[in-house]
C-alpha cells in the first residue's frame, strides 16, 4: 500500500484476481493504493503482511489519508481487478475475485467512503496507473 | 523466513535438474527437437517472487496450470510466452511456423497436453527420487498478463501459505527457432517440509 501526494503517480502492472483500490482527495491532492490479494484478514493464519487482506488494506488507507488530514466526506474510492483468469479452477461459492471485489466494496461502504469507479471481474489481466493531479485512475489491458 | 541449509538447496537443485532433464525429455520427443535447460530457480520465497527471466508482469503470455496431488499437494504452473505459444502449437501441429497468429481451440489442447506431458515427466522422476506418489490433475489454461496468471496462482497457495517453495525451469528449442517454455513447481511451506525431510532422509541413506 502507498500514500502520495500530487504530482505523483502511483502504479501496479498485470492485476488477475488481485484488486486493486485507489482512494483520492481532490481537496488536498493526495492519493492512496492498495493492491491486495485476499478478501479478508480473519481468513487467513497470522499474516506477515495484512496489506495483502482487502478489507484490512481498506481499512488500514482511509485512516492513513485522515491522519494526513483528508475528510472522509472528500474521499473518492476505485476499484480495478476482480478477474478469474483460470475460470475452470474449481471454486467454492465464489471466485476469489469476486470476493476481493466485494470485500473492498463492502469495507469502504462501512467506512462511509463513496465509490467513484470500477472495472471488476472478467478474465483479463489489468495494469493501473493513478494519476494524484488528476484523480484519474487509467486501466491498461493487453490481449 | 524459511532458510535452506546448503544441503537441502543443493539437493533441491540436483532434483530440479532430475526433473528438468525428463521433463525436457518428453518434450523433445513431442516436437522432435533437442531441448536446452536451465535450473533458474531452486527456492523459498513469496509466491509472488518468480524468476525474472519469464518477464514482467504485463508479458503477454499462455499458462498452463495443473494442480499436484499424491503424497503432498502443490502447483505446477507452465509458462509459453506469446510469440513461443503460437510458434509451439505450429510444432505440434505441423503446420509451418509462423501460421498461427492466435490459438484456436485445437492449439489449446495441444499446449494443455504439453503441460501434462511436462508435468507427468517431472513428477515421475521426483516421485522415484524422494519415494513419494506425486500425480497431476487434470490441465487448465489460460492466456493473459504473467503478473495476473500469476495472482490467481497466488491466491491458491496463498489461502495456506505465504512462502512458497519454487522449482523453475527455463527450456529453449534448438530448432534454430526460439521457443521458451517456463516449467514453475510451486509448493506451500508446509508441504515443502515434507519434500525436504525426504531430501535428508534420502541423504542419510547414501
Amino acid at each position: 500500500m502507498e500514500v502520495t501526494k500530487s504530482p505523483n503517480r502511483l502504479v501496479t502492472f498485470g492485476i488477475g484476481s488481485c484488486v486493486v483500490i485507489t482512494l483520492y482527495d481532490p481537496v488536498r491532492k493526495t492519493g492512496a493504493l492498495a493492491h491486495t490479494m485476499l478478501p479478508h484478514i480473519e481468513d487467513g493464519k497470522p499474516s506477515n503482511n495484512p496489506f495483502k487482506f482487502t478489507d484490512y488494506a481498506v481499512e488500514e488507507m482511509i485512516r492513513k489519508m485522515r491522519t494526513s488530514g483528508s475528510r472522509i466526506g472528500n474521499l473518492e474510492a476505485k476499484i480495478v481487478g476482480g478477474a478469474d483468469m483460470f475460470p475452470d479452477i474449481g471454486h467454492g461459492s465464489m471466485p476469489v475475485g469476486a470476493e476481493n471485489a466485494l470485500a473492498a466494496k463492502e469495507r469502504l461502504r462501512k467506512e462511509g467512503v463513496g465509490l467513484a469507479g470500477e472495472v471488476v471481474g472478467g478474465s483479463v489481466g489489468r495494469s493501473v496507473v493513478f494519476d494524484t493531479a488528476s484523480g484519474i485512475v487509467t486501466v491498461r489491458v493487453k490481449i | 523466513m524459511k532458510v535452506l541449509t546448503e544441503l537441502e538447496e543443493d539437493a533441491l537443485r540436483e532434483i530440479g535438474y532430475i526433473g528438468a532433464g525428463h521433463a525436457a525429455n518428453a518434450l523433445s520427443k513431442m516436437i522432435g527437437s533437442a531441448i536446452d535447460t536451465d535450473l533458474v530457480l531452486a527456492t523459498i520465497s513469496p509466491v509472488t517472487g518468480l524468476p525474472k527471466s519469464v518477464g514482467d508482469r504485463e508479458t503477454l503470455v499462455t499458462g498452463v496450470y495443473l494442480p499436484i496431488a499424491g503424497d503432498i499437494e502443490g502447483v505446477t504452473l507452465v509458462i509459453f510466452p506469446q510469440k513461443s505459444a503460437l510458434l509451439l502449437a505450429d510444432l505440434l501441429l505441423e503446420r509451418e511456423l509462423g501460421t498461427a497468429k492466435s490459438l484456436d481451440m485445437m492449439d489449446e489442447s495441444a499446449l494443455k497436453e504439453v503441460g501434462n506431458i511436462l508435468s507427468g515427466s517431472c513428477l515421475t522422476a521426483l516421485s522415484g527420487l524422494l519415494e513419494m506418489h506425486l500425480v497431476e490433475h487434470v490441465p487448465i489454461l489460460a492466456q493473459g498478463m504473467l503478473g495476473a496468471l500469476i495472482d490467481n496462482i497466488a491466491v491458491q497457495l496463498g489461502r495456506r501459505a505465504e512462502q512458497t517453495l519454487i522449482l523453475g525451469l527455463e527450456m529453449t528449442t534448438m530448432t534454430g527457432v526460439n521457443i521458451e517454455v517456463f516449467f514453475l513447481m510451486l509448493f506451500t511451506l508446509e508441504e515443502a517440509n515434507v519434500i525436504l525431510r525426504a531430501i535428508r532422509a534420502r541423504a542419510g541413506e547414501e
